[in-house]
């Protein structure tokens, strides 16, 4: 399958993780590590230096664009997409500001991890459309 | 077009159904005299439709639509009978039949019935299905 | 160009500056008279192509203006409003007219997050700083994701608007507009729409809950703007109260009936906020009971059940869902009672009457989906029909085998509707209602019913049908001019003799009215038209009834008493039927009937033999004349020929099938089972007739057709 990345996963929540972590194996890619609040992701980051790391916006203690901020500091080409639900636009718009580099809205499904994921890493994208062709 | 078998005692019944069969367009596959008979044809051509008539000799209607439906469950039977007694009728479907057609039998009424066999939905409003 | 001349004007200067007096001799004076003369004709030249410019200039600014037009125009009649900003977020001179219609007038110099959003402050200054963001964003990719962010959609005057947004070169903005009220309001409409749909599923799969759900909450309602309990304080009832409300939410919602959920919700949460009240008294509660007009919330949900399941939908609630089995079973155990107990006859024959009226298959019932199914059929036509009753026929029994006439007879009222009534527009020219009217009336006496069927439309052409007939070969000019209107009203039952022209889907191939007479005939009835041109036609349609109506009096007679007679006068009725309409044998006179000891007979040649067992015990034997069973068997074989050799079995077939048509239609019962068995024909010959009793009275009917005599016995041999 194409290029297997390694996920970085930031959310408070226990539903939502074990939910991501399901979706991102199942399109081929590794989460090397679960982060439950801001604060643990920088750290997580420094050590696993993933690919793509995925970031809820409204946690606790530090949020999501805190947090953004604070990784892009330590590197700047980190790929951040944030996990956000409707009427958050403002939060998502900073966030963006702040160096994510896209969004998913919840419900999370695999397809909408594989679009985002696909705009940011192209030449992934481009893999994976081969892969379909030849299927069918 | 259905393949149909015509089960009678009369032969002049079954000139009658065989002719109103060919000229609704279907297909005569095979006609038996009495029920054992019926039960043979049904196992050797396998028609998709069957009438039959409920009083013969030998096997009655209901018997021989009772020994086919343990080895074909898919061909549809209508049986005829002159009476409309309501315990044949009724034994005649729970048995297995699908239908049946009072005698004397027109073309019109085996159209009806076969109509009504074939048709996804069974009720009065047939007439309405626009399409 | 003008160097000369500057020259020049510098001589002249310095020569007026040097001295005080000046003369200028002739020869100075001409120089600058030519000098002054060029500049002159230069002078009109510059004007010349001043002007010549000039009107280049005006030319060029039409064509702008033309073209600006142009594009205005388009962008006008586009149903799309274009718009423009730039960061300062004022709104450009030039947008479409179709801003205006959405927007307003004049907006030009108007802030676009003003006009947008009036009220609301941050959703304005989202929209400034997401704007902004975006157009200093770099990278590609999180520009887009900012873009998508932007948002798309906004209501405004009422009105639901969608919003693209183009980022144009030069920092400046445009926003595409597109009017998608329609679009939601049927977006809503079909949601809505669903969501009654799945009430109705569920409240048809579960009707037990829904009844009980309702009656609850009506005797709730009822009660509790009465009854609060005064010896309880304020808050204890208003808990429960609460409780009761919280709990009736929750079954409507099941039953996804919409408006009490969101009446009862709107109750519950000011419930919950006068909890909080120090004062609160009982009668704050009354009060707020007595303004929620809970029957009202409740009727509005039943109207929609109401319109689509049919007010028949409420009446269901008190009936039981019974096995057929089950009714069968008793009506068995009834039966034998009625055999087995003579004494409590009537008693038993009065059960199984209720258990039949309880089935539903009286004929008013069984007829009682026409009226309905008559309204659809005239409104698929654009025709209108008052809602009309079936009327009469409770009292008559259905059995089985009267269905397929009775379902027959949606061609009698499709043909009313279809060729009887008019189109509405017709109605009203020649002066008639603009609802038409269709009849169905039933009247019964101790011998038949009639079903009578009328309709005020333009009645039956009879030259039409005449015509058709010609045409069809069916009859020639004789023929036809020697039938009574009687009879050449009757010919429309004849397969595929039409007279309508255009054959609709449904109606017009002439093969339904067919069906009616041949199902009506095997039941022994006949079918009487009347007509009248521009007035309408009627229908009667007459079917014995005396074989079952006399079972019953037999099975309060002494069953010992021959019961000849009984069977006698249907099977006679549907000989006679059999042989005219089916046959098309004309008989010659009126059956004899006469008794005669059986030495005495004698039977014609052809003979089947039949014997009918159980509640009647009686054999009945007929036999035919030669010629006349040779025409039987000709007609009955479509006149095909027939080979010598195959000769006598066809007319033994023959005769075997026509005792079976006719005595198998004449006798029918609604009881069931046991009561009458008929066995397979038999053919006999003359002297194969024996019985014990010689000294009883055989039934002997002699029918005289054109053909030959038709002998029927009935008796018991």
């Amino acid at each position: 399958m194409g290029r297997e990345l390694n996920v970085l996963i930031v959310d408070d929540s226990l539903i939502m993780r074990v939910n991501l972590v399901r979706s991102l194996e199942g399109l081929g890619h590794r989460v090397v590590c679960e982060a439950k609040d801001g604060q643990s992701s920088i750290t997580a980051y420094e050590e696993y230096k993933p690919d793509l790391v995925t970031m809820d916006i409204t946690m606790p203690d530090m949020d999501g664009i805190t947090a953004v901020e604070k990784i892009k500091e330590i590197d700047p080409d980190a790929n951040i997409i944030m996990v956000t639900s409707h009427g958050q636009e403002a939060m998502v718009m900073n966030a963006l500001k702040a160096g994510a580099k896209g969004y998913i809205l919840k419900p999370v499904s695999p397809e909408k991890l594989r679009e985002s994921i696909g705009k940011i890493f192209i030449e992934l994208e481009n893999q994976v459309s081969d892969e379909l062709l030849d299927e069918e | 077009m259905l393949n149909i078998l015509v089960v009678d005692d009369s032969v002049l019944m079954r000139n009658n159904i065989k002719s109103y069969v060919k000229e609704l367009g279907h297909n005569v596959l095979g006609e038996a005299q009495n029920g054992s008979i019926a039960v043979k044809m049904c196992k050797e051509l396998s028609p998709d439709l069957i009438t039959m008539d409920i009083t013969m000799p030998d096997m009655d209607g209901i018997t021989a639509i009772k020994q086919i439906r343990e080895f074909n469950n898919d061909v549809n039977i209508i049986v005829s009978t002159s009476h409309g007694q309501e315990e044949i009728i009724m034994r005649s479907l729970q048995a297995g039949a699908k239908g049946y057609i009072l005698k004397p039998m027109s073309k019109d009424t085996l159209l009806s019935t076969i109509q009504n066999i074939y048709q996804t939905s069974n009720n009065d409003s047939e007439y309405l299905l626009d399409d | 160009m003008l160097s000369k001349e500057e020259i020049l004007i510098q001589e002249y200067e310095d020569i007026l500056d040097s001295k005080d007096d000046i003369t200028f001799t002739s020869k100075e004076l001409s120089k600058l008279l030519k000098a002054y003369k060029r500049s002159y004709k230069q002078l009109n030249k510059i004007i010349k192509i001043s002007d010549k410019q000039q009107d280049e200039l005006k030319e060029i600014s039409e064509n702008l203006n033309a073209k600006t037009h142009k594009v205005r125009s388009l962008l006008d009649n586009a149903e799309q409003g274009f718009l423009s900003f730039g960061n300062d977020f004022i709104i450009d001179n030039e947008y479409s007219l179709e801003c205006v219609r959405l927007l307003g007038p004049d907006l030009e110099g108007q802030d676009i997050s003003d006009v947008l959003y009036t009220n609301n402050k941050t959703k304005k200054q989202f929209l400034k700083d997401a704007l902004l963001n975006v157009v200093n964003e770099k990278n590609e990719l999180i520009k887009d994701a900012m873009l998508s962010l932007l948002p798309k959609e906004v209501i405004v005057n009422r009105r639901a608007i969608k919003l693209d947004y183009k980022i144009l070169n030069n920092q400046t903005y445009m926003i595409v507009l597109t009017n998608i009220t329609k679009e939601k309001i049927l977006e809503k409409k079909i949601a809505k729409e669903q969501e009654i749909l799945k009430m109705i599923v569920i409240i048809v799969s579960e009707p037990a809950q829904f009844y009980e759900l309702k009656d609850d909450f009506e005797k709730f309602y009822s009660n509790k703007k009465v009854f609060i309990n005064y010896n309880l304080s304020a808050k204890v009832n208003l808990s429960e109260l609460y409780r009761d409300i919280h709990t009736f939410k929750g079954s409507f919602a099941q039953l996804r009936m919409q408006n009490c959920v969101q009446e009862l919700h709107k109750l519950e949460t000011s419930l919950s906020e006068m909890s909080t009240q120090e004062d609160l008294t009982n009668q704050d509660l009354l009060d707020i009971l007595s303004i929620s007009d809970m029957q009202e919330w409740l009727n509005k949900d039943l109207y929609v059940i109401k319109e689509i399941l049919g007010i028949e939908f409420f009446d269901k609630q008190h009936k039981l869902e019974v096995d057929d089995k089950f009714i069968f079973n008793i009506e068995d155990k009834i039966t034998y009672l009625l055999q087995a107990d003579n004494q409590h006859i009537n008693t038993y024959e009065d059960i199984l009457n209720e258990i039949n009226r309880a089935r539903g298959t009286t004929l008013n019932h069984a007829l009682s989906i026409y009226p309905k199914l008559c309204q659809e059929i005239a409104s698929t036509q654009e025709k209108k029909l008052t809602e009309f009753k079936i009327i009469g026929g409770e009292d008559i029994l259905t059995p089985i085998h009267f269905k397929p006439f009775l379902k027959s007879l949606i061609h009698l009222f499709r043909n009313a509707i279809d060729h009887g009534v008019e189109e509405l527009e017709n109605r009203l020219m020649i002066g008639k209602s603009e609802y038409a009217s269709i009849k169905c009336e039933i009247e019964s006496n101790k011998d038949n019913f009639k079903i009578v069927i009328s309709d005020d439309g333009t009645g039956i052409d009879i030259e039409r049908l005449k015509k058709k007939a010609l045409s069809a070969k069916l009859y020639t000019e004789f023929e036809l001019s020697n039938m009574t209107n009687k009879e050449l009203l009757q010919l429309i039952f004849i397969d595929s003799l039409s007279t309508n022209d255009n054959i609709t889907k449904l109606s017009g191939r002439g093969i339904g009215m067919g069906a009616v007479k041949s199902e009506i005939e095997k039941l022994s009835g006949e079918i009487e038209i009347h007509s009248v041109l521009g007035k309408g036609s009627t229908f009667i349609l007459t079917v014995p009834t005396s074989i079952y109506g006399n079972l019953i009096n037999i099975a309060s007679n002494n069953r010992d008493n021959i019961t000849i007679e009984y069977i006698l006068s249907p099977v006679v009725n549907r000989a006679t039927t059999y042989l005219q309409s089916d046959m098309k044998i004309n008989i010659k006179n009126k059956a004899e009937f006469s008794y005669a000891l059986i030495h005495d007979i004698h039977i014609k040649d052809y003979c089947s033999y039949i014997h009918i067992s159980g509640l009647v015990d009686v054999s009945v034997c007929i036999s035919y004349d030669k010629f006349l069973l040779d025409k039987l068997l000709h007609e009955f074989n479509h006149g095909h020929p027939i080979k010598d050799s195959e000769l006598i079995e066809f007319r033994e077939s023959i005769s075997k099938e026509v005792i079976n048509i006719i005595i198998g239609n004449a006798l029918f019962n609604p009881y069931d089972k046991t009561v009458l068995e008929i066995t397979t024909p038999y053919i006999i010959k003359h002297d194969e007739l024996i019985t014990h009793d010689v000294h009883q009275n055989i039934a002997h009917v002699l029918i005289d057709t054109e053909y030959g005599e038709m002998q029927i016995l009935v008796g018991k041999f």
